[in-house]
Parts: structure tokens; C-alpha cells; sequence
């Protein structure tokens, strides 16, 4: 058997009477590429922030890399080896790219207090590190150029690969990416293409909500597809395709 | 103009530091004039106190309201010791910075829950409490009369009471936080701190424990405002409660607003400026309140950062020198760089 990187565990969640998630079954293995679809309000995001600790589900449970992260808190999440990107663009904006970018590094660092204010070795140290790994990434992601300024500076497609190099920063095992062609043009989006794949051959693993679903189509090797909080269908990307549940769940919605 | 100037300060700010370094060491050999000398001494504990306060404001981007009550606390933990246990100076300072810092940690506890406005009410609140303490506690705190006839600083089996050892003790008590500040600034824990400025819940999604850091900021913060307390309190000898008041607090709050938001330098100025300003234009004094409420409207309109706030001289020197080197080498990227966003 493949080895699981998550599971998700007949998770329900609720807000007040609505259920953006109802009893939802799925796992990740360590290498794939898989996609989350859905029409508008399908609970997509939900689940990420479920998975990512910002919600606590109302029922069932979340296993990482085999152990439980029912209820942890998103910076644990984090440290134990989940990245995110987010649907609407969230940089920290007052501070600098590379900034942004080290940031992403924090959880890999262990400084406490003392050593800061006594500045020791090992905190020095550690602070080149995350330095000279933050400048690979931008270099990787073709934004090292623009280290010094500020992430509004940025066009949006940039922004979202901002996103993408602070994610990777975290040093993750899984990725965890929300629309992240959302509101790119075509050659930006074939930027990301390139790049989700380049991180696939690195051994990311990789978890997609989009909703262009040629871009879905192409890239994942498996797709979720929800629908006002229920997993309506699963499988290959020409399965999911001729599926008539979700041909109806697209055609019911987004046709207007 | 301002951009140009702005990038000469960064360029030439080691030179800079330094001569102000210098200036601070001669400032009393220069100035024998007593009223001058207390004027830098002063000037130089409400920059360790802005300090510290910008460490919540700038840094971590939370109102405080309330600080003065840690300055209180400080003075009061080293009048007491002092008073009734003969202790020195250095023993004075560190028990300030433990009782004050237990204070920031209880204060801290809320921040838990609150957020914003709230926090700034508790902070407020807090400090209305310490001080309502401070006047009703006659056994410990002296109530209404205060504490009267503080010693001068016992160091070494003496004791020194002139005004120029006290404006060398404060001097030192600057540069350390000032140290201690650039360190945090340059640290995990400055990325920290900014993070929760700009957008906290992605802090906590980007690894961030958010209730930790802002716990321990309140601390650290805290314990620099009581050390500054204790060194008030040998300083004028002489302490009640009308000093620690929620006024003393808002003017604090107006110096970093007006100097600048996570700036050290711009803190200084704030400092400095509010300090000096009121004292040697006699007229103004009357209307200080009146002034700190002008500087704050006008401020939050024109330039909320305050003056130099989240202008980072180190990132323009840098940056400055990076474009210098790239011309010089051949000129590659000419179209990309400089360009401002
Ligand atoms: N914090 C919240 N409180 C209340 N309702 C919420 C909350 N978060 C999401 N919802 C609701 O849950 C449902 C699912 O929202 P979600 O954001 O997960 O949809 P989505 O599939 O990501 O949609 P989109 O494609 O528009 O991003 C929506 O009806 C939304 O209004
Ligand atoms: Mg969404």
C-alpha cells in the first residue's frame, strides 16, 4: 500500500444551522497530485481550513502523516509538515518579500528569547539559514529581483507564487493550494503549471481546489469533487468528467 | 527632498550612530547646567519607556494604554526594597523587571480573548487598578503621601547621588534596550511580531503561536518599563501615584505615534521632542494635553506610521548599496531596480 499523508475521517462541520461539510471521506498518499472541485460554496475552503487546524470540525477526525490532528492549532499543523496557500491573497503586507518568505521559515527555527537578546551562535546561525533559504526560493519562484520591496508591489499571478515560495518555506511535506490560478492569465497560469509539476517531481505532495477545471483536469491525477458539503464524486479526471452528478452540480450552478 | 534625505541618514548611519553615541557620553561634560542635565536624563527614560512601548505598538501592532502602571510598579518594587532592605541597584533594577514583568503577564492572559478596542480598554483599565492599588495600599505603597526620601544609586558599597551618575545610569539602561530591541527586531521573533501586525490568523496558519508571542512581548515590554520605573524612582527620590496615571500613559503612547511606529530611531525623536518641547517653552506647558491631542489627530490623519515609522534604514542602505554595485557591474537588471512601488 501507498503510504497515507492524510486522511480525512467522516468529518462534518457546521456553522449554525448550515452544513458546509457533510461526513466527508478522503485521503492523500505521499506523491500525488490530487484536486478539490466544486461549484461556489461547494465547502472547498472549508475543508482546507478543517485539515489546516483553523476550524475545529464538528465531527469526526483528521490524521496526519498517521497521527491524530483532530483540533491542533494551525501553527502545529504546520509544523507537522502542512503548508497552505490561501483563496484570497493573505502576504503580510508591511513586511518585505523576503520577509514574507522567512516567515514561511519560522517553524523551522527554535530560538528561544534568551538566546535572541543574548544573540548566541546557534541564533545567528539559524538566521542565515532561513535568509539564504528564503532567497533560493524567490529565485526558484523568479521574484529575487523584487526581494526588497513590498508584496502589494506585486501583479497578482506574482502574488500567488509569493504565496506558493512562503508555503514551501515551511519545509512541507504536503501542500495544501487554494485556487491558486485563480484570477491569472493564461501564461501565468502555465507558469504554474510548470511549477506545480517541478514541485511534484520534487516529491511534494499535493492537495488543489480550482475551478478551472482544464487546469484541474490536466494536472491531478485524482479529484474530489464536493458539492454543497457532500462528496459527490470521486475518482480519475476522466471519470469525474462524465460523471452525470457532476455534470448536474456544474450545470445547476455555474450556467447562470 | 525627503526621499534624498531619507537616503543619506541610511547610507551614512553608522557615522551617525556613532557621533550620537559620542554626543550622549559628552552631554554632561558639556552641559554643566543643571536644568539641561535633567532635561537629557528625563529625555533619556521616556525613550527607554517609548521604547519598550513600541515594542507592542510598533512591533506587534496592539494598543497599550496602560503602561505607566508598569512604570509604577517598577518604582514602587525598588522604593520599597531599598527602603526597607538597604538593597543596591542592580537588585533594585532586576526585581522591578520581575515584578513588572509578572504584571505584563497577567495583563497579557486576556489577549487571549480580546482583540483591538477590547484590549485597549483592559489595557486601559489595568492601569486605572495599579494606580487606584498604589493610592489605597497605605502599609506597602505610603498611599496618598507616597514614598518619601528614596536613595540616591547604591552601587559597589556607595552611593551616588549626582546628577551625572544618575544620567550615565540611565544612558546604560538605554543602550541595552536599544540592544536588546535590534536583536529582537532581527530575530525569529521580529518575524514573529510583524506577522501578528499584519494579519495574525495567517501568522498563526504560517507557524506562528500568536498567544505565546503576544504573552511574551507584554513581559518584555513590561519588564523595560519597570526598570525604567526603578531608576525614577532613586532618580527623584520622591514618589506617589499622580506620576503612574493613565496621562502619563497616553504621552508615552504619543511619542511612538508621533516618532514612528516599529522605528528605534523615530522613537528617540518622538521621545525626545515631547519631552524637551513642553519644558523649554515654558508657555506650553499649560497646554500640553492639548498639544499631545493636536500631534494625535493630525498624526493619524497625515501620517499614522508617525514621522519615521516603519522607515527601516538598514533595508534602504542595502538596497542603495546593491544598485551602486550593480551599475558599477555592468549595469545588468538597470530597468528593474530602483523603481519605487
Ligand atoms: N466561518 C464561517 N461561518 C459561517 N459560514 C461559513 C464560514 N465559512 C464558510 N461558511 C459557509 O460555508 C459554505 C462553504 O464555504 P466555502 O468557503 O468552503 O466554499 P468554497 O467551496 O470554498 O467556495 P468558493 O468556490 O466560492 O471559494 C458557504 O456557504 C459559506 O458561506
Ligand atoms: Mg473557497
Amino acid at each position: 500500500m501507498e503510504q497515507q499523508v492524510l486522511k480525512v475521517d467522516h468529518i462534518t462541520q457546521q456553522f449554525g444551522g448550515l452544513s458546509a461539510l457533510k461526513d466527508i471521506n478522503m485521503e492523500l498518499n505521499r506523491g500525488e497530485i490530487v484536486g478539490v472541485i466544486g461549484p461556489n460554496g461547494a465547502g472547498k475552503t472549508t475543508l482546507f481550513n478543517v485539515i489546516t487546524g483553523v476550524y475545529k470540525p464538528t465531527k469526526g477526525m483528521v490524521f496526519i502523516d498517521g497521527k491524530n490532528g483532530t483540533g491542533k492549532k494551525p501553527f502545529e499543523i504546520t509544523k507537522m509538515g502542512f503548508a497552505r496557500t490561501f483563496q484570497n491573497i493573505r502576504l503580510f503586507p508591511r513586511m518585505t518579500i523576503l520577509e514574507n518568505v522567512m516567515m514561511g521559515a519560522y517553524c523551522r527555527t527554535s530560538a528561544n528569547v534568551f538566546q535572541i537578546i543574548a544573540d548566541t551562535p546557534k541564533k545567528k546561525k539559524e538566521h542565515i539559514r532561513i535568509r539564504e533559504r528564503a532567497l533560493e526560493l524567490l529565485k526558484m519562484m523568479g521574484l529575487y529581483e523584487y526581494r526588497y520591496e513590498l508584496p502589494t508591489s506585486l501583479p497578482y499571478g506574482e502574488q500567488r507564487r509569493l504565496e506558493i515560495a512562503r508555503a514551501l518555506a515551511t519545509e512541507p511535506m504536503v501542500l495544501l493550494l487554494d485556487e491558486p490560478a485563480a484570477g491569472m492569465n493564461d501564461q501565468e497560469t502555465e507558469d504554474l503549471r510548470k511549477i506545480i509539476l517541478m514541485l511534484k517531481q520534487e516529491g511534494y505532495t499535493i492537495l488543489l481546489i480550482e475551478h478551472d477545471m482544464k487546469f484541474v483536469m490536466n494536472i491531478c491525477e485524482r479529484i474530489y469533487v464536493l458539492d454543497h458539503g457532500e462528496l459527490i464524486a470521486q475518482g480519475k479526471p476522466e471519470e469525474v468528467n462524465s460523471d452525470p452528478k457532476v455534470i448536474e452540480a456544474y450545470l445547476g450552478k455555474d450556467e447562470d | 527632498m525627503i526621499k534624498k534625505t531619507v537616503e543619506f541618514i541610511a547610507l551614512k548611519q553608522r557615522f551617525i550612530i556613532a557621533a550620537a553615541v559620542i554626543f550622549a557620553l559628552l552631554y554632561p561634560l558639556l552641559f554643566s547646567d543643571l536644568f539641561i542635565l535633567r532635561m537629557g536624563t528625563l529625555c533619556l527614560m521616556y525613550i527607554m519607556l517609548a521604547l519598550g512601548i513600541n515594542l507592542i505598538m510598533g512591533y506587534m501592532g496592539q494598543m497599550t494604554f496602560g503602561h505607566a502602571a508598569f512604570w509604577g510598579i517598577g518604582a514602587y518594587t525598588a522604593a520599597i526594597l531599598s527602603g526597607r532592605f538597604g538593597t543596591n541597584f542592580i537588585v533594585d533594577i532586576i526585581a522591578a523587571a520581575l515584578v513588572a514583568g509578572a504584571f505584563g503577564f497577567l495583563l497579557g492572559l486576556p489577549v487571549l480573548k480580546v482583540k483591538g478596542y477590547y484590549l485597549t480598554i483592559v489595557t486601559l483599565g489595568f492601569g486605572e487598578i495599579v494606580r487606584l492599588v498604589e493610592l489605597n495600599a497605605s502599609g506597602l505603597t505610603g498611599g496618598a503621601l507616597g514614598i518619601r526620601g528614596i536613595s540616591g544609586i547604591r552601587l559597589f558599597a556607595q552611593e551616588f547621588t549626582s546628577p551625572r551618575a544618575f544620567y550615565y545610569a540611565i544612558l546604560i539602561l538605554v543602550v541595552l534596550t536599544t540592544v536588546i530591541l535590534m536583536r529582537i527586531n532581527n530575530s525569529r521573533y521580529g518575524l514573529a511580531l510583524k506577522s501578528i501586525r499584519d494579519d495574525d490568523s495567517a501568522a498563526e496558519v504560517m507557524g506562528v503561536n500568536v498567544v505565546r508571542n503576544k504573552i511574551m512581548t507584554f513581559v518584555i515590554s513590561a519588564m523595560i518599563a519597570g526598570v525604567a520605573g526603578a531608576f525614577f524612582a532613586h532618580y527623584i527620590s520622591y514618589i506617589d501615584s499622580t506620576s503612574f496615571t493613565t496621562q502619563a500613559s497616553q504621552e508615552m503612547c504619543v511619542m511612538v505615534i508621533l516618532g514612528g511606529l516599529g522605528s528605534i530611531p523615530g522613537t528617540m525623536l518622538g521621545a525626545s521632542v515631547l519631552t524637551l518641547v513642553p519644558e523649554f517653552i515654558r508657555g506650553l506647558a499649560e497646554y500640553r494635553m492639548l498639544i499631545y491631542g493636536v500631534i494625535m489627530v493630525v498624526m493619524m490623519l497625515v501620517r499614522p506610521q508617525g514621522l519615521l515609522g516603519y522607515t527601516d534604514f538598514g533595508l534602504i542602505r542595502t538596497r542603495l548599496l546593491e544598485e551602486r554595485g550593480k551599475k558599477k557591474g555592468g549595469g545588468e537588471n538597470n530597468g528593474t531596480t530602483g523603481t519605487e512601488g
